[in-house]
């Protein structure tokens, strides 16, 4: 965007008081700037974030709290009308940093990105919006050998915090009223059935209607796969994925999809778009039926066929402990067919093999 | 906050009670715990990978605590004689991008820490069998074109041998 304003132009570092350890001021300066200071409701809001270097060394800064790329966790604090609006984008389950999870940046240079906000906040509400980037965190700058050995000598690691001014942004929007109805809407079942669809993460209205589609096809898919089994069938497409016939296996399988086609066509379904991993489809908590959170490689799926958004359903909704309480023992058609092979029993415990079977393709008989 | 807490949490020092290491085709896997959890500590389980070989090779990071937290149900864990439920995250994963492979040179091993409690229940009291089930899904050697699609990969069996801790009442 041309016209860039820059409304912010500091940074401060604060020392939280957990340790005798002095800490010197942020190795990093951290500014803030949006594309225009108003926006309506309906349009994407990006910040442009530079980083820069203010020390005299290489300057570190722990990658998942940095403004690096697709929001990873609730890094800045946005108000409107002096109000906090809550952070909606991913959370991930983290291990402590290692030295592989920070950025560096060369003394005296800075560090420019523009990062997306409202994938992450509802800006969509009329006000008066103040965004700041602020973090705090034991190992923020890196210095792991530091704190290890502070901690070897007794004491406790000091939090490291870095932040930057507001900026601010007028919305344009739907009133705070109208915002509510508008979520109503979007969450309603599909039908008032028991049945129903509702969408967490920030799911645009392009992919709702994708994953209404997306269901339709997880339906058919696992009805179609049921016939099959329900008729006694045991051709191809059954040894294929589930290896040598055996009266009890072929019991399992019938019980496996008796229970899929009936959740995905009569329990209410809670949708997720906030995961942004593209090398993953989706992914769920066994535990937790019928939530499934949709990742970055599930986007570019076709709708049926292998791999596809339908049988992703399938293959989601088979993990749940109350649905199949399937693992992941392989990924992938050949490795699925190769456990077919060495493995029948673990094949009726692996959810891919039960999506290919879903999706039987090429077809087999 | 959650976030902060885990952080502290994940960097206090352990007590290496225990450590099992066992070689598998030029890459070895270590897990330590401490061997005795007072009420309320967090479980957390250190695991590594080296590679005991003389050329570098690329791991892929799925399967392990080395993608960056608990994304699949690589332990199997025991209370007494009786398995627990996982109640973490189960991906259906397609292909990787290059930056989920980690390059390890000869000698040289990446570790990480996970706390156990994420996906598992070991608050109660008890003794606790855990073993890495997982397998390496691909393993590079250096110079291979990566990443490549999961049906170019070359998975490889990884044995960590068991370990147990005491959870105390
Ligand atoms: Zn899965």
């Amino acid at each position: 965007m041309p016209h860039a304003r820059w409304l912010s132009l500091s940074a401060t570092a604060l020392a939280l008081g957990l340790s005798a350890q002095a800490h010197a001021a942020a190795p990093i300066a951290v500014s803030l700037s949006l594309d225009s200071a108003a926006a309506k409701g309906s349009e994407d809001v990006y910040v442009t974030v530079t980083l820069k270097n203010v020390s005299s060394q290489p300057a570190k800064l722990l990658r998942w709290l940095a403004p690096v790329g697709e929001l990873e966790e609730g890094i800045f604090h946005i108000t409107r009308d002096g109000k906090d609006v809550p952070y909606q984008g991913a959370h991930y389950k983290r291990v402590a940093p290692t030295a592989k999870d920070y950025i560096t940046i060369k003394p005296g240079q800075s560090l420019t990105r523009r990062v997306e906000l409202s994938n992450a906040y509802d800006l969509t509400v009329s006000g008066q919006y103040a965004i700041s980037y602020d973090v705090a965190a034991v190992n923020l700058f890196g210095d792991l050998d530091k704190n290890q050995a502070a901690l070897k000598a007794g004491q406790y690691q000091a939090m490291q915090a870095l932040d930057s001014q507001a900026a601010n942004l007028w919305v344009n929007g739907l009133s705070y009223s109208e915002s509510l109805i508008q979520k109503a809407n979007e969450t309603n079942a599909v039908t008032p059935a028991a049945f129903g669809i509702s969408f967490t993460g920030r799911c645009s209205s392009t992919r709702q209607a994708l994953l209404r589609d997306a269901v339709t096809a997880a339906q058919n898919m696992s009805n179609n796969a049921l016939s099959y089994l329900n008729a006694g069938t045991a051709g191809p497409r059954y040894t294929t994925w589930f290896g040598t016939y055996t009266s009890a296996r072929y019991a399992t399988a019938k019980s496996h999809f008796t229970n899929i086609y009936s959740a995905m066509s009569t329990q209410s379904l809670t949708l997720d778009c906030s995961c942004k991993k593209s090398g993953t489809y989706a992914y769920v908590y066994p535990t937790q039926p019928y939530k499934i959170y949709l990742c970055g490689a599930f986007w570019n799926a076709p709708m049926t066929g292998t791999d596809s958004k339908g049988g992703t359903l399938v293959h989601e909704m088979s993990h749940f402990n109350v649905v199949a309480g399937t693992d992941d023992h392989a990924y992938g058609q050949s490795s699925a067919k190769s456990l077919a092979i060495s493995s029948p029993d673990q094949a009726l415990d692996n959810a891919d093999n039960h999506e290919y079977f879903a999706e039987n393709t090429p077809a087999q008989n | 906050m959650g976030l902060k807490c885990l952080l502290v949490a994940g960097s206090l020092a352990m007590s290496m009670s225990m450590a099992v290491d066992a070689a598998s085709g030029g890459l070895s896997c270590a897990m330590s715990m401490p061997a005795v959890l007072t009420a309320g500590a967090p479980a957390e389980l250190r695991w590594s990978l080296r590679n005991t070989g003389a050329k570098p090779v690329s791991v892929l990071s799925w399967n392990t605590p080395l993608e960056g937290g608990i994304f699949a149900e690589f332990l199997s864990l025991e209370r007494d004689g009786k398995a627990l439920p996982f109640s973490g995250a189960l991906m259906k994963r397609g292909d990787p991008e290059a930056g989920e492979y980690l390059r390890l040179a000869p000698g040289q091993a990446e570790e990480a820490v996970i706390d156990l409690g994420l996906a598992w229940p070991v608050d109660a009291p008890g003794h606790y069998r855990l073993r890495y089930t997982g397998r390496l899904l691909d393993v590079a050697e250096a110079g291979a074109a990566l990443p490549r699609p999961r049906d170019a990969w070359r998975g490889q069996a990884l044995d960590c041998p068991e370990l147990s801790f005491e959870r105390r009442p």
